[in-house]
């Protein structure tokens, strides 16, 4: 068993008694001098920290009452809620630089601190991002007398006139216990693999997972697992991009999705950093507890487990984990272990055993589903799981061919909340300006040739598609600002997947189409059925219906391509040779209103149709510029007349009918 | 071994029958040294134990210039193998880590540049615990007398975190060798490796550098299994004073297999006056015996095999490339993705081309076909590296012709695509076009395997990688020909919905293209990566379709073992692991060929030691750790020589030993899954027990200093009778030398079999690390 010994719980007694009683005491507040400028010290029953608004407006100073001793190495680039953005280069513009600051509130009970700077996008003398020109980043720091919690609510405001995008990181440089081991001061963080358990040293063969893609859950912690104290922060999961821990236990950062925030609107990101005290293996950090656990097996599928719980930032008066071990390597096996009443959670580790008899074999993943009640009556219900390999020190969650996890659990799904423009409208520009999202074997098209030929002085942009690794698809780019977005006078989507578009590029696809913009869809080998994009709002949106299936590409048997039954204006006096074929089609089907403007053996091979209340025109191309030509046979893709024809129906998506109508 | 080649370790020469010791031509005391010539913290001090009383005390320091001693001589003749003795003690030496690097100098007396250059590196072990040791290192020169500036340079060559060695330099002197009778410079046998009963041509270069005419008989001795011995040519020749000639003599090959020997002996009447070997492997399946020395971290050397698929080379680089690995005993040459698409495109008629699996690493058409030519000629066994998927361009154009050749995931995905690299691609013939800026390549794709088509196309590309580029095989990676459950074919539907279903197919697959290749080039090799017995439990059907006819078979995760992850980078538990496996492997026909921890080398020496001299225990073929500066041995080479008793396709591990063989020693000593039956070409049953002085620290990467073991002494080694006959005869093999001070040499030695208890019991005097005793009825 791996109880906390007995001094330990003693010393933790006296100390929890020393800081009693948690309430009585009043959040303290005040400006300070120090080495020549202000900081704002606050203190409450539990934690005393330091803001210094010269230095980024960090938090340069924090000690836990029941574990005195600084956190943060007093030298630059070291503190709390340290901010930086994604776009650019480290240290960038908000490291160790000067901040404003006020006191907005400060009663008995609470206390809360505003530092703000606004940025410049500048980097090294040139305006490097002028996307982040003029964003007014305002934090404020909240600390109420009776929780143990700091919170930082971090919010970004776009200029009144100017819409803005950004990738907001927060940064958190300290030593859990007040020193470093590079092996036992770990990080701790949730992900499909269990909770991952990371330093610079002592890590299995996934190394120090500094970036860590697969999280699970908006929580990490840096724990001294010797002196069992450290500190946890916790955010919403819906916002996080990345869970990174530099050096595997040097620093926890929480790196957040990108954002477009239109005029003078604002998104705020808050994150709470929360002591911890008696607990060296965590399980789960939220607003209700921390939480954690050992297991201590003994033979024949029977043995021990012990979890702790202490306060955070809301007071739990009293809850219950109802615990389930399952076999790592077979999931089918399943074991109740009981549940385990907790009462009122203190700052002091609330410990609980529970035995267990007809475990699986290791490994073994242990689920645990908490209800408990909030101080005040509120319900609250979370779930946690962590993964145990076994008692042998060294054993990890990877099979011994050293790449294949044995167990990985399932990521919850992000919600997104993106800030739009009130004003969903295609912009004028005065030139024309194409987007081109290049798929596989799309540059088979002559895309170039076809938006080359559409006028003398164009802008095109291009975004290439990329697919492979445990991250399916990714865009090389994305025009996340929506003032660009609606400037194009149409987009020629390749074959790109909605792993490489995410919720936020869909949506904002979605919402050009809305506004009325042009859309050339192109058939290939990751269009249609493969772009997974039917039951999408963009996918649904098109004249056709796509498979449920990603398989969807038909041979035809080399086939020629021919006009359809429906007549467009912009294919006249276009043509392709009679020897252009098409050896592959997407199974589609034509939905009502749609236009077959080509076919191939009777089945469609171009549709178009208009979308959405600003008539938002979209020509699918459903062949695929795939296949082997015989003798005697074009591909349709290289025959002479095709660019001419796509560049008619980008011009029609585009709204140009003064181009064909010449 | 050619006789110039060997390198004692310390001063007790035996001196070559051919040679006589002239007295030194130049000698001093340390501390008669030039102040100048001591750097760093380098300072002459007080020493009872060195002659005056005083010697020259060298402390590691780093700094720069690197040298801690550093000075030359006045010129003097040299000629042939000049001897350079220091008068060394060492404090806080390691034994097998952090030397003191010695460089040895013969400058040209016009150019004043380098003529002959060698370093050396001085370790503990090499060095008696009190008092002075004569370490003398030797420079190969001019076989002819001509006047040099000699120069020595001394350096620490250490990276052991805390190591603070100190060595004291009492004297140097330098001696030349002067030749009393002709002598043997060369040994070399035409090829590394032949069939059985093929023709051997051996020519044999000799030197007389005296002031006579000399009348010489040149005998060869072929030596094969333990013991065997026979004279297969006799050949008179007649030097003039100062010639050197080439004798070429051959015989042919018995029908037996595995490693041989040649000896040659120069007789002078009836006086050997020099004798010289050489060994090389016979075999009937190619690449069974496969095994060599790797790079020899005792003495200075420089990489000689990416020329063979990586940088640009000339054919005179290729040649001495060529003949490097030859002379390492290695009869295996690997070109390492070097195609412009691997599965795709084997056979690239661009020249040149974008290699490195089109990583834009330009490669010539022309010269890799020369230098394979080169490798053939020595009988050499080059394979192409082919990452069993499709890549890059090749690859991308195969794709769009035949999709629906290709495999896909349940995404309906290939493996990897990235088309902003295809753009940067697009421009590659641009003149100013920089191959950095394209970084990955842009396209992998995985053949459906299962589709006779497919299986057509690939062998097809085999073929052509034979017949047109000149390779005798390949190795594949990535892929093998294999299909997977989950894995689905263009309309999406699984090739294989169970384990069970996707060996069969593929042991199919890899059937077929086998014998589609063979019908066109019968003795075409195959090699395959995966097989670890964590990647092939359920896949064993296809395994051993792998493993049948000699398929090389690389077991590359051992080179994650000493990750503390894995259970196996406990010493004991590594052990077993590759024996056990490789035992497979050889029982399925395959060559094993498991890779080291980080697949170049664990961290420290001894990791490289003990991995090395497991692995070949477990018959693994691959290039040992070679250090001849170690008393360890020359691994290579007596796996080339004795290759039957590690590789021989009749060796049968003892899972359990159950009363067969037992071990005594007063100290540790490791055997336990380590001992095998065999039966010899010769038709002798023998029982092979290997002998493993066990690493001082548990784990692997756990022993920064490479701290050993004492060896382990007088080892009673017990064997049982079979069938009531004890064994007739007792063999102990070794590498290494009897004591660590002593010579490295590859041998056999025969042991006095006596009668313990009804048993047949022999003593094996010391393991410093491995000895093998074999027992023969």
């Amino acid at each position: 068993m791996r109880h906390l010994s007995a001094v330990t719980t003693i010393t933790m007694l006296v100390l929890a008694i020393l800081v009693a009683p948690t309430s009585a005491q009043q959040v303290g507040c005040a400006v300070a001098q120090q080495d020549g400028h202000d900081v704002v010290k606050m203190e409450n029953y539990r934690v005393q920290l330091v803001i210094d608004p010269s230095r980024g407006g960090a938090v340069t100073s924090y000690s836990d009452k029941l574990a005195p001793t600084e956190l943060i190495l007093q030298k630059p680039f070291s503190g709390l809620c340290m901010d930086h953005f994604q776009e650019q280069t480290w240290p960038g513009e908000f490291l160790e630089v000067p901040y404003e600051y006020k006191i907005v509130s400060q009663t008995p009970e609470e206390a809360s601190v505003m530092v703000w700077r606004q940025a410049t996008g500048i980097w090294r003398g040139t305006l490097a991002n002028p996307k982040l020109d003029g964003i007014l980043l305002e934090k404020t720091y909240t600390l109420r007398a009776d929780s143990p919690t700091l919170t930082c609510a971090v919010k970004l405001t776009a200029p009144e006139d100017q819409s803005k995008v950004f990738s907001y990181w927060m940064q958190d440089v300290m030593f859990a216990g007040g020193d470093y081991d590079a092996a036992t001061d770990r990080t701790f963080r949730p992900s499909a693999r269990g909770v991952r358990s990371t330093g610079y040293d002592n890590n299995g063969h996934y190394g120090r997972e500094e970036w860590m893609r697969d999280f699970s859950a908006g929580w990490m912690a840096l724990v001294d697992t010797v002196k069992k104290t450290g500190l946890a922060m916790d955010t919403d999961y819906n916002e996080l991009r990345i869970n990174y821990a530099n050096g595997g236990n040097q620093t926890n950062e929480f790196m957040f999705n990108t954002l477009y925030l239109p005029q003078g609107s604002s998104r705020t990101y808050t994150v709470r950093l929360t002591p911890i005290v008696g607990l060296d293996k965590i399980l789960y950090v939220g607003p209700e507890m921390i939480a954690g656990w050992h297991l201590t097996p003994a033979a024949g599928g029977t043995g021990e487990m012990d979890f702790q719980a202490v306060r955070s930032a809301q007071a739990v008066q009293d809850m219950q984990m109802a615990v389930t071990l399952v076999g790592g390597a077979d999931t089918s096996k399943q074991v109740k272990v009981g549940v385990v009443p907790f009462g009122a959670l203190t700052d002091k580790p609330q410990t609980q055993t529970v035995p267990y008899t007809d475990a699986p074999a290791d490994p073994l993943v242990v689920r645990v589903e908490v209800q408990g009640t909030e101080a005040g009556g509120p319900q609250f219900a979370v779930s946690m799981e962590d993964f145990f390999p076994g008692t042998y020190q060294w054993a990890d969650n990877i099979q011994t061919d050293m790449r294949t996890p044995i167990y990985a659990g399932v990521r919850p799904s992000q919600k997104l909340s993106l800030e739009k423009p009130d004003n969903l409208a295609i912009r004028e520009p005065w030139m024309e300006r194409y987007l081109y999202f290049e798929g596989l074997h799309d540059d088979a098209y002559q895309v170039a040739n076809a938006v080359h030929s559409t006028n003398w002085n164009v802008t095109k942009d291009i975004i290439y598609y990329r697919y492979g690794g445990s991250w399916y698809g990714e865009l090389t780019d994305f025009p996340y600002d929506y003032d660009k977005l609606l400037s194009y006078e149409a987009i020629i989507l390749g074959g790109i997947s909605k792993s490489g578009l995410k919720p936020i590029g869909m949506e904002m696809l979605h919402d050009y189409l809305l506004a009325g913009g042009g859309m050339v869809v192109l058939g290939s080998h990751g269009a249609y059925g493969r772009s997974q994009l039917k039951g999408s709002a963009l996918g649904d949106a098109f004249p056709v219906e796509m498979s449920d299936s990603v398989f969807d590409l038909v041979p035809t048997g080399g086939k020629p391509v021919k006009y359809g039954p429906d007549k467009a204006e912009f294919l006249g006096y276009t043509s392709l040779t009679p020897q252009a074929t098409c050896y592959f089609l997407h199974d589609v089907k034509v939905k009502p209103g749609a236009q077959v403007l080509m076919q191939v053996d009777g089945k469609p091979f171009m549709v178009a149709s208009e979308y959405g209340p600003n008539k938002a025109r979209i020509v699918c191309i459903v062949g695929a510029p795939l296949g082997n030509p015989q003798n005697g046979q074009t591909a349709f893709w290289q025959d002479k007349g095709w660019y001419l024809i796509l560049r008619n129906a980008i011009w029609w998506a585009g709204k140009k009918d003064d181009h064909f109508r010449k | 071994m050619p006789r110039l080649a060997l390198i004692p370790t310390i001063a007790l020469l035996l001196l070559p029958l051919a040679q006589a010791w002239a007295a030194p031509a130049w000698q001093t005391e340390a501390e008669a040294l030039p102040p100048a010539n001591l750097l760093l913290d380098t300072e002459v001090v007080a020493d009872a134990a060195a002659s005056g009383g005083k010697a020259v005390r060298i402390p590691l320091q780093k700094g720069q210039p690197p040298y801690s001693v550093n000075f030359s001589t006045p010129p003097m003749t040299m000629q042939g193998t000049v001897w350079f003795t220091f008068y060394l003690r060492g404090e806080n030496m390691s034994a097998i880590t952090d030397p003191l690097r010695i460089t040895l100098i013969a400058h040209d007396m016009q150019t004043g540049g380098y003529a002959f250059m060698k370093a050396y590196p001085v370790y503990g072990i090499g060095l008696k615990p009190t008092g002075y040791t004569t370490v003398s290192l030797p420079l190969q020169t001019a076989l002819r007398p001509e006047e040099y500036r000699p120069a020595v340079l001394v350096q620490w060559q250490s990276g052991t975190e805390g190591a603070a060695p100190v060595a004291y330099l009492d004297k140097v002197e330098i001696a030349t060798e002067a030749y009393v009778a002709p002598v043997i410079t060369e040994v070399f046998p035409d090829k590394i490796r032949y069939e059985p009963g093929q023709k051997v041509e051996v020519r044999t270069t000799l030197a007389n550098l005296t002031a006579a005419e000399a009348k010489v008989t040149v005998v060869g001795e072929e030596l094969t299994g333990i013991a065997g011995k026979r004279e297969v040519f006799r050949q008179d020749a007649t030097l003039a004073p100062g010639e050197q000639k080439d004798v070429a003599t051959s015989y042919t090959l018995s029908k037996e297999e595995y490693g041989r020997e040649i000896r040659v002996r120069l007789l002078q009447g009836a006086k050997e006056v020099d004798a010289a070997s050489e060994y090389f492997h016979v075999t009937s399946i190619p690449l069974w015996t496969s095994t060599s020395s790797n790079y020899d971290r005792g003495t200075d050397y420089r990489d000689m095999h990416t020329i063979f698929y990586v940088q640009p080379a000339s054919g005179a680089e290729s040649w001495r490339s060529v003949l490097f690995f030859k002379k390492a005993h290695s009869d295996r040459t690997e070109y390492f993705s070097w195609s412009p698409g691997d599965i795709s495109d084997l056979s690239p008629t661009e020249d040149p081309f974008p290699g490195g699996e089109g990583r834009l690493t330009y490669r010539s058409r022309t010269t890799i076909r020369q230098q394979l030519a080169m490798l053939k000629s020595v009988g050499m066994w080059p394979v192409t590296y082919v990452n069993g998927t499709c890549w890059a361009e090749s690859g991308y154009k195969l794709f769009q012709q035949h999709p629906d050749w290709f495999l896909y995931d349940a995404n309906g995905e290939v493996a990897h695509y990235e088309m902003d690299r295809q753009q940067i691609l697009e421009r590659r013939d641009d003149y100013d076009f920089d191959p950095n800026t394209y970084p990955t390549i842009f396209f992998q794709g995985t053949l459906n395997h299962s589709l006779p088509e497919v299986q057509q196309y690939i062998a097809q590309q085999y073929i052509d990688c034979g017949k047109e580029m000149g390779f005798k095989g390949v190795r594949m990676d990535v892929r093998y020909l294999e299909v997977y459950p989950g894995e689905r074919g263009f309309d999406g539907k699984e090739i294989a919905k169970t384990y069970p279903e996707a060996d069969k197919i593929s042991a199919a697959s890899i059937k077929n293209v086998k014998a589609l290749v063979h019908k066109e080039i019968p003795d075409f090799t195959f090699g395959y990566n995966y097989a670890a017995p964590e990647e092939v439990r359920d896949m064993m059907e296809a395994f051993k379709e792998r493993c049948a006819g000699g398929g090389w078979m690389l077991d590359e995760t051992p080179c994650t073992y000493q990750s503390k992850t894995s259970p196996y980078h406990v010493w004991k538990a590594y052990v077993r692991r590759m024996t056990s496996w490789g035992d497979q492997v050889r029982k399925f026909g395959g060559i094993y060929n498991p890779f080291d921890f980080r697949r170049g080398g664990g961290k420290y020496v001894v990791d490289n030691i003990y991995s090395s001299i497991i692995r070949l225990i477990a018959s693994g073929r691959f290039a040992c750790y070679t250090n001849s500066r170690l008393p360890f041995g020359d691994l290579g080479a007596f796996g080339t020589r004795y290759s039957e008793l590690l590789f021989g396709a009749n060796l049968d591990w003892l899972e359990e030993i159950n009363g067969q063989v037992a071990v005594k020693a007063a100290a540790p000593v490791w055997w336990e899954d380590m001992v095998y039956w065999n039966k010899s070409a010769a038709g002798k049953r023998q029982l092979i027990v290997h002998l493993l002085n066990p690493p001082a620290v548990a784990e692997v990467e756990e022993n920064p200093q490479s701290n050993l073991n004492p060896p382990v002494r007088d080892i009673q080694v017990t064997c049982a009778s079979v069938g009531g006959a004890k064994p007739t005869a007792a063999y102990l093999l070794m590498a290494e030398p009897m004591e660590p001070d002593g010579q490295n040499e590859v041998r056999a030695v025969k042991l006095e079999i006596k009668d313990v208890g009804g048993k047949a019991t022999v003593t094996v005097p010391s393991v410093i690390f491995w000895k093998m005793v074999v027992f023969e009825w």
